[in-house]
């Protein structure tokens, strides 16, 4: 196994709404992810999964807790996290009045990729995903499918160590979903630490290495799928996922 | 900050809103031509207009010439005189007047009924003869002082016309100037042969000598102006971007791409910032460049009399001072749209940004205002007036430097909370729909008690206005308090509030009531002082304290005044104000920005432009009052106290405020204030035990 | 035509429009506070300014004053209280050093003007008067001001002492009077001036008014995907389609009533007083109340403007997918609708039948005659013929339109005008 890249501890996060007080979205949890490792987070709606991996992304404040990207503390160095970082959700969007390879290079430059070197990684990504004949082309034109490898794309234009993809199938044909499933596989083999989200059981089951079952903010348990099948003697991961959620359920 | 983000940044909008021909066509090429347009159509219209009135036949009618009114046939003369110059009786004029145009007059037969003719319009003026000298002329009538004293025995024309109707009115005044300037050469005539050998022309004969050159005069012309100009071409221009810039990028998902990139938020705002300013500057200069094409042109005339001499180093010394102010409108506008969530939220929003800018920036047309004063510290105001200032030739150093640094820092204050709206997490993550919102109830009070107020002060204004003044001050005042009452009791049943808390109707730590004896007065002291200082950017015509003093005449008894102008006002100004205002806004702002808003509202609703400083100061001292003491019992005292004092110190000579008082008055009634305040404070060892039934603690009708 | 669901469906379009933000800011409290607030506004504002330029002091100097016209000074302190006056004792011809140094604290703003008085022989106590001022100063301006009135009624003063010198009284001096009658009463004049205004924000409000639902309606619907779950029902499209330009029509004709309304309310409150202010007078001049014959024309104009641009904005609404797409398609509705305010604004324009032939050209004109009291009824019927026949065009258009599918799922791309080109073709070929 290689190194700890993706490094989290007793993560807390509380919103405070003015007509539904404290919110407890996400409530101490631990993890940690590794170079060619994809790490599942599992849970339903609402479970907290996008916000944990927002708080990792910096885009949210953790109210308690440490999250490091690489040894860049969230909090302290957030540039430096997201520049090590390419986060994926069905949620990101692409300006639609550019074409890919626009796309390609303002986010290879923004993400500081170094600007020698801009151009020919841009052009590696568009033959890597096979976007060549429509790299001209406004995104707005493109088809969904296209639109997706574009988005991944854009994802690791500039090559960061660590991948987050927040429920990235969703709205998803199946064609499409394996697509983008094979397109992680692949990042994995190239060393990538993936932090990857998803409510569905076949998903996680296929992908991860390991799993972290999150329900109401905690996670229930963490393993891989061999862990956790010993730990509750039941085979498929959805009797698993069923078993922690509902049984587990102390905190109520 | 990384300077090749930022640019990366910069160019991707810019890319994107060349790529939108359809924001490009109607937000950029399409007011080119419109502005144009129409100015060029309104001065068609007004030539037109011109050119009908003086291409017109007017008819006249002259009432019975054989009355027996004394040197009827002198005036008959001179009326002739007057018509030949302007055209009588068919002929048209025949030199043309020095004062206007030929028309053509021609005279009719005298109608049966004078007032249906000149309403048909089949008559446009009447001529008739009267004796002059009546005493029924009132004196100050001012057609009358401009021809001459009255005197007995002298006659005179009186010309009956209809001034709602275009072509009377028109006729009424060519005849006139015709007959005034006849009668000024009869007057030289008869002086001469008199044997007065001077023209009357040549009697202290004035010469105008302008000091200033012409670039100043017209420079102040430009200043005026100037400032609204720029900012409103800057607000146009900026709008086209900013809509995108956040609230687009929000509603179309970019945003959240955009924030997990390696950019830092204050690329992030830089960069918008710097695509803002970038397309309202290049839309501001087509603006103006369009503009001079269509002067050379000549299809619109430039102002008469405007000389545009813009020294190179003013110009530049402009084009530095106007850049804090645009930084803060860009950051304005940014900031708008990132507080919206949608494009169309934010287009919404921007109205009202732009009606303040607007203001603000119409600061310098007022007369006489100085750089060396408060105005210095008003953002844009001070731009603008400073701009004004360096147009007609002075520099005032020190206080452009303080400008300048006032609008920079306050760019940069709004810079930094539209970077405040990237990180503000409610933003990305709340969803729409609300407990609140679908349960009504309390906790949806507080976003509608604005829009409550709001509404309520619209009526008022209107009412107030409408019926107000014929009105006795007494019933006026009964039934502004029947208002408050009324909407007090329908926001508590609307939204089911708990009334005591709402109205803090609990008993108040008994040092209190010292705290109301000894913070009365000196709120009164104080309040005068807050005019006094007001009325030196703003002052208070005579003619308004007179009538403010007729308005609590003397004629209504003692006991009368202090029910309706002391109590009652006490008992609900108090309710809706620091009652429901104050519950309303409690949750929703800090304790700072609480007192100023629930405070300066309340002076706001005292419609009146002269009463807002002093009631607005009443109303933060009470607010304060209200959240010390933990009771609305004390505020209804103090207003009730400091009502009553103000109306003494009118009515009675002894206590009258001193004619000059100085510093240490106020400093005095301030330390008093603070005292007072300081008694109110709530004791929390047990003393908010709920009130038991004051008569005026309970809600009207409720 | 099934009436009840239009009815049905028109209510639930009104119902949703009233809970909709922006629908309502744009098309009842624009209209409702925009007058009031605007007249507020410069009722303070003019209030401010007044107050301001009256209450300068004004520094001046006067030099070389002759004995004669003493009455000069007392008549600059009784009048214009405040004004600080300098006298200087001048040699009969003033220096040009002099003259040099008062423009100098002129320029510098320590004077806000000056007169000098150079003695002339003829006839005695004649001089020629310098009045010196800085154009580039508000408070200079205000001086020169008071100076000049102040001058030109110790002219008029000499004059006449003048004249009787040399014999001239009474009438013989005083020749005639002047006197202006205006027989118009205040409720006329106020006609006036309400014909000229409110006809043309009415409108531009009522076209305002017409904006937000007729997007939101088309365009909005798609937007929020639900105009596929419309056009499921159970009826035909013509019927929805119905409903909603009734819809959208009712809006545009509540915002012009209301801004009407408004409008008189904000004239009584403000634009009387104010007036009344500049004029000097007692207010009495002016008196602002609709006439009742006009309530009718304004209801039926109403109507027909509703119907009209409501009609002529769905028609180009139709083609947007988007909000933003709406709002630039139905601008060319808004220009054509300004164009008749700007060159209508003109009293001398009188209201022929040709001009009644005009589609909200007339109804502008119309309604002046109609507030200022006279219904011309022939007028009245060719604006109404004229209206309905445009009205009829446009939903003519509107039903061709619609029968298209590609425009009615929302698919079809481009605006009316492509739309036009591409139909006009197979067509022309046709015939």
């Amino acid at each position: 196994m290689s190194t700890v890249q993706v490094e989290v501890q007793g993560l807390t996060k509380n919103f405070f709404d003015q007509s539904r007080g404290e919110i407890n979205a996400v409530q101490e949890v631990d993890f940690e992810c590794r170079g060619a490792e994809i790490f599942g987070l599992l849970g339903a709606n609402g479970a907290g999964k996008t916000t944990t991996l927002r708080m990792i992304s910096t885009v949210l404040q953790p109210t308690a807790g440490t999250a490091r990207v690489l040894g860049h503390d969230v909090v302290s160095d957030p540039v430096e996290v997201r520049r090590n970082l390419g986060f994926y959700s069905a949620s990101t969007a692409l300006y639609p009045r550019l074409t890919a390879r626009e796309t390609l290079t303002l986010f290879a430059r923004v993400n500081k990729y170094p600007a020698e070197r801009t151009k020919s990684r841009v052009e590696e990504m568009i033959e890597r995903f096979g976007l060549g004949d429509y790299a001209g082309a406004r995104i707005e034109k493109l088809s969904s499918g296209m639109k997706q490898k574009v988005s991944i794309a854009r994802t690791v234009v500039h090559d960061p160590p660590v991948l987050i993809f927040d429920e990235p199938t969703v709205g998803l044909d199946v064609l499409n979903a394996l697509d983008l499933q094979k397109a992680i596989q692949e990042l994995r083999d190239d060393g990538k630490a993936i932090l990857f989200s998803t409510h569905i059981m076949s998903e996680a089951e296929r992908l991860c290495d390991r799993i972290a079952i999150i329900d109401k903010g905690r996670i229930r348990a963490c393993d891989g799928l061999g862990g956790l099948r010993a730990a509750t003697s039941q085979h498929y991961l959805e009797d698993i996922f069923v078993h922690y959620v509902t049984g587990n359920d102390t905190t109520a | 900050m990384n300077r090749r983000t930022v640019t990366a940044l910069v160019i991707n909008d810019l890319r994107q809103l060349a790529r939108n021909p359809r924001v490009l066509v109607f937000a950029v090429a399409l007011p080119l031509v419109l502005w144009p347009l129409m100015w060029f159509l309104t001065s068609l219209t007004t030539e037109r207009r011109q050119e009908r009135i003086e291409s017109r036949t007017y008819t006249y009618a002259v009432a019975d010439e054989t009355a027996n009114v004394a040197g009827i046939a002198d005036a008959r003369a001179w009326l002739e005189r007057a018509l030949a110059v302007v055209g009588g009786d068919g002929r048209t004029g025949g030199a043309e007047p020095a004062d206007g145009p030929a028309v053509r007059f021609e005279r009719v037969e005298v109608p049966d009924d004078v007032a249906a003719a000149l309403d048909e319009e089949r008559l446009h003026v009447h001529v008739a003869w009267e004796t002059g000298g009546d005493e029924d002329l009132p004196d100050d009538d001012a057609d009358r002082e401009a021809v001459g004293d009255a005197s007995e025995r002298v006659p005179r024309i009186v010309l009956s016309y209809r001034a709602d109707l275009d072509a009377s009115d028109s006729a009424e005044g060519f005849l006139r100037r015709a007959l005034q300037r006849t009668r000024t050469e009869v007057r030289e005539q008869r002086l001469a042969n008199a044997g007065f050998e001077s023209l009357p022309e040549d009697l202290l004969p004035l010469e105008r000598i302008e000091t200033a050159s012409e670039e100043q005069t017209s420079g102040l012309l430009l200043g005026r102006v100037l400032t609204a100009i720029i900012v409103m071409m800057m607000l146009a221009g900026g709008s086209i971007v900013a809509t995108d810039a956040l609230a687009g990028e929000k509603e179309r998902g970019t945003l959240e791409t955009l924030l997990t990139t390696a950019a830092s938020r204050v690329e992030i705002v830089t960069a918008k910032n710097l695509s803002i300013l970038a397309v309202a500057f290049a839309t501001s200069v087509l603006n103006i460049a369009n503009i001079v094409v269509w002067m050379q042109l000549d299809l619109i005339a430039a102002p008469a009399g405007l000389k545009l001499v813009i020294p190179v180093g003013a110009g530049v010394l402009l084009l530095l001072l106007y850049a804090p102010a645009a930084v803060l409108l860009s950051s304005s506008l940014l900031l708008v749209s990132g507080r919206s969530k949608t494009y169309k939220e934010a287009q919404l929003l921007f109205a009202p940004v732009m009606l303040i800018a607007m203001a603000v920036a119409a600061i310098p047309v007022l007369p006489g205002v100085e750089l060396r004063s408060a105005i210095v510290l008003l953002p844009i105001a001070n731009l603008g007036v400073a701009a004004r200032e360096i147009l007609t030739g002075h520099y005032d150093w020190p206080l452009l430097a303080a400008a300048w640094a006032v609008t920079g820092g306050a760019a940069a204050l709004l810079a930094r909370a539209s970077l405040r709206t990237l990180s503000a997490e409610k933003l990305i993550t709340a969803s729409d729909t609300d407990a609140a919102d679908l349960a009504g109830g309390p906790a949806l009070f507080p976003r509608r008690v604005a829009r409550w107020f709001a509404v309520l002060w619209a009526l008022l204004l209107v009412w107030q206005l409408n019926v107000g003044g014929g009105l006795d001050s007494r019933l006026l005042i009964v039934i502004n308090m029947s208002v408050f009452g009324a909407a007090a009791w329908l926001m508590i049943a609307r939204y089911r509030l708990p009334v005591r808390e709402t109205l803090s109707l609990r008993n108040p730590p008994p040092a209190a009531w010292l705290g109301v004896l000894i913070g009365a007065p000196a709120g009164l002291v104080l309040a005068d002082g807050v005019v006094r200082l007001a009325s030196l950017a703003m002052p208070i015509p005579e003619e308004w304290i007179e009538a403010m003093a007729e308005a609590f005449g003397a004629d209504i008894p003692v006991w009368q005044m202090l029910v309706f102008f002391a109590i009652l006002p006490g008992i609900f100004e108090e309710i809706a104000f620091r009652g429901v205002l104050l519950h309303g806004l409690k949750s929703r702002l800090r304790p700072v920005q609480l007192v100023l808003v629930a405070g300066i509202a309340f002076g706001f609703f005292h419609v009146d432009l002269f009463r807002i400083p002093g009631t607005s100061l009443l109303g933060v001292l009470l607010v304060i009052a209200v959240l010390r003491s933990g009771s609305i019992y004390p505020a209804m005292a103090w207003h009730a106290l400091h009502n009553a004092l103000a109306l003494g110190s009118a009515r009675i000579e002894q206590i009258q405020l001193p004619d000059q008082p100085t510093w240490w008055h106020y400093l005095l009634a301030l330390a008093a204030i603070l005292l007072a305040l300081r008694l109110m404070r709530q004791n929390h060892q047990g003393a908010s035990r709920p009130a038991g039934s004051g008569p005026e603690g309970r809600v009207p009708g409720g | 035509m099934d009436w009840t669901t239009i009815r049905l469906l028109y209510l639930s379009e009104l119902r949703s429009a009233l809970r909709e933000r922006s629908v309502l800011i744009n098309g009842i409290l624009i209209p409702l506070l925009l007058y009031p607030l605007m007249m507020w506004v410069m009722f303070s504002g003019i209030l401010f300014v007044t107050a301001r330029f009256e209450s300068f002091a004004s520094r001046v100097e006067i030099a070389g004053l002759p004995d004669e016209h003493r009455g000069l000074l007392e008549r600059l302190e009784e009048d214009e209280g405040r004004i600080e006056i300098t006298e200087i004792e001048a040699p009969p011809t003033p220096t040009a050093a002099y003259r040099e140094e008062v423009e100098s604290r002129l320029l510098a703003g320590e004077l806000d003007a000056a007169l000098i008085f150079e003695t002339s022989v003829d006839p005695p106590g004649n001089a020629a008067v310098s009045l010196l001022s800085n154009g580039s100063s508000d408070q200079s301006q205000a001086a020169r001001g008071r100076l000049e009135r102040a001058l030109s009624a110790e002219r008029s003063v000499w004059l006449d002492r003048i004249a009787e010198q040399h014999g001239l009284e009474g009438d013989e001096w005083q020749v005639f009077e002047v006197e202006s009658d205006n027989l118009a009463t205040g409720r006329q004049m106020g006609q006036f001036v309400m014909g000229m205004m409110i006809p043309l924000f009415f409108v531009l409000m009522i076209a305002n008014g017409c904006v937000y639902p007729a997007i939101d309606s088309t365009a909005g619907e798609r937007e929020r995907n639900t105009w596929e779950t419309t056009s499921t029902l159970a009826t035909r499209r013509i019927h929805v389609v119905a409903a909603k330009y009734f819809y959208v029509a009712t809006m545009g004709l509540v915002a012009g009533a209301l801004n009407a309304a408004a409008m008189v309310v904000s004239f009584r409150s403000f634009l009387g007083p104010l007036l009344a202010r500049i004029g000097g007078g007692d207010g009495s001049g002016f008196a602002f109340e609709l006439p009742l014959t006009s309530l009718p024309v304004l209801l039926l104009t109403a109507v027909l403007l509703g119907a009209l641009i409501a009609a002529a904005m769905m028609i180009l609404a139709a083609f947007a997918r988007t909000f933003k797409e709406g709002q630039s398609m139905v601008t060319p509705v808004i220009l054509l609708v300004i164009l008749p305010v700007l060159l209508l604004n003109d009293p001398s324009m009188s209201f022929t039948p040709a001009l009644a032939g005009i589609p909200v050209v007339n109804v502008v004109l119309l309604l002046r005659q109609a507030i200022a009291g006279n219904l011309l009824w022939l007028q009245l019927g060719i604006t109404v013929l004229a209206n309905a026949a445009a009205i009829a065009a446009c939903l003519w258009l509107a039903s061709r339109i619609l029968r298209v599918e590609e425009i009615a799922t929302g698919s079809f791309e481009g605006n009316l005008f492509q739309f036009l080109r591409q139909r006009g073709r197979p067509v022309g070929g046709k015939a």
